[in-house]
């Protein structure tokens, strides 16, 4: 498993650092308040705790730099306003999820209705499959609905880097602990 | 996004500038897909990169998803000490 130490050719990797800290204060924070119950519901709860702190932390260590991770702190804001006592993210039910996580199978069956009706492989069919997956690419990346095109492309290449740096600390993280 | 298509169709130039920089994002993007990062850029269409961009962002979203899953195992079941233990070997 790579390290995550930056080096001075990556300042990428600076945000991977951040990130790994702020992850990792959340994880002993959670460790600390909440005493460890083996039950599967405080599994769950915890996982889904853990999750949206993941987000938070990513957000946190790119900060207000980036529409996508603006979005992401908004969202994850307003839920935290609505249950104050809840500092670690356990509450799940009532904070409505944040559509870029995933819950889009409904929204993409209706896009999909827009069919073509030539079969021939022209200038207009190529324009209304980009048109349809530049939407679903709307809907994955946070805040990506209020974009245009050229600024939902930029958003979107940074928000898969960091979200792949996120990955790769978490596995680190579950290696090191297991 | 329609109404700047339509004002770009009225004049080609434009709209080649347009396409360009549309151009060079998409292979931009195309760098950080793990699957088609090898491709050669004009074999891949733009609809297609896009498409490996919502696939690979949802299947990193499921990644997220296990991995908390098992952290949350496995805090279930290891000590705080080590925690700041791992804590401190990481940021060496």
């Amino acid at each position: 498993m790579t390290p995550i130490i930056p080096t001075a050719n990556n300042p990428a990797s600076a945000t991977k650092l951040r990130f790994a800290r702020r992850f990792l204060r959340s994880l002993s924070k959670m460790s600390k308040t909440r005493p460890s119950c083996p039950s599967s519901i405080c599994v769950k709860k915890r996982s889904e705790g853990l999750k949206m702190a993941a987000y938070w932390c990513m957000a946190r260590s790119v900060g207000s730099r980036r529409a996508w991770s603006r979005a992401i702190l908004m969202k994850l804001s307003r839920g935290r306003q609505q249950h104050p006592h809840h500092h670690n993210f356990s509450m799940k039910r009532k904070i409505r999820r944040p559509t870029w996580l995933g819950k889009t199978k409904k929204k993409q069956k209706k896009k999909r209705n827009i069919t073509c009706s030539s079969s021939s492989y022209d200038d207009e069919d190529e324009e209304e499959i980009m048109k349809r997956q530049t939407e679903k690419l709307r809907e994955v990346v946070p805040g990506g609905k209020l974009m245009d095109i050229c600024s939902l492309l930029e958003e979107t290449a940074h928000f898969v880097t960091c979200l792949a740096d996120q990955v790769h600390v978490m596995q680190t993280i579950a290696h090191r602990y297991s | 996004m329609s109404s700047r298509r339509s004002r770009s169709r009225q004049s080609s130039g434009s709209r080649n500038i347009t396409d360009d920089q549309i151009h060079d994002l998409v292979s931009k993007l195309q760098q950080l897909l793990p699957e088609i990062r090898n491709t050669h850029s004009d074999k891949v269409s733009a609809a297609k990169v896009l498409q490996e961009t919502c696939n690979y962002i949802r299947s990193l979203h499921r990644e997220v998803d296990d991995l908390s899953e098992r952290l949350s195992e496995l805090l279930a079941t290891t000590d705080t000490a080590q925690a700041a233990i791992i804590r401190n070997l990481l940021m060496q």
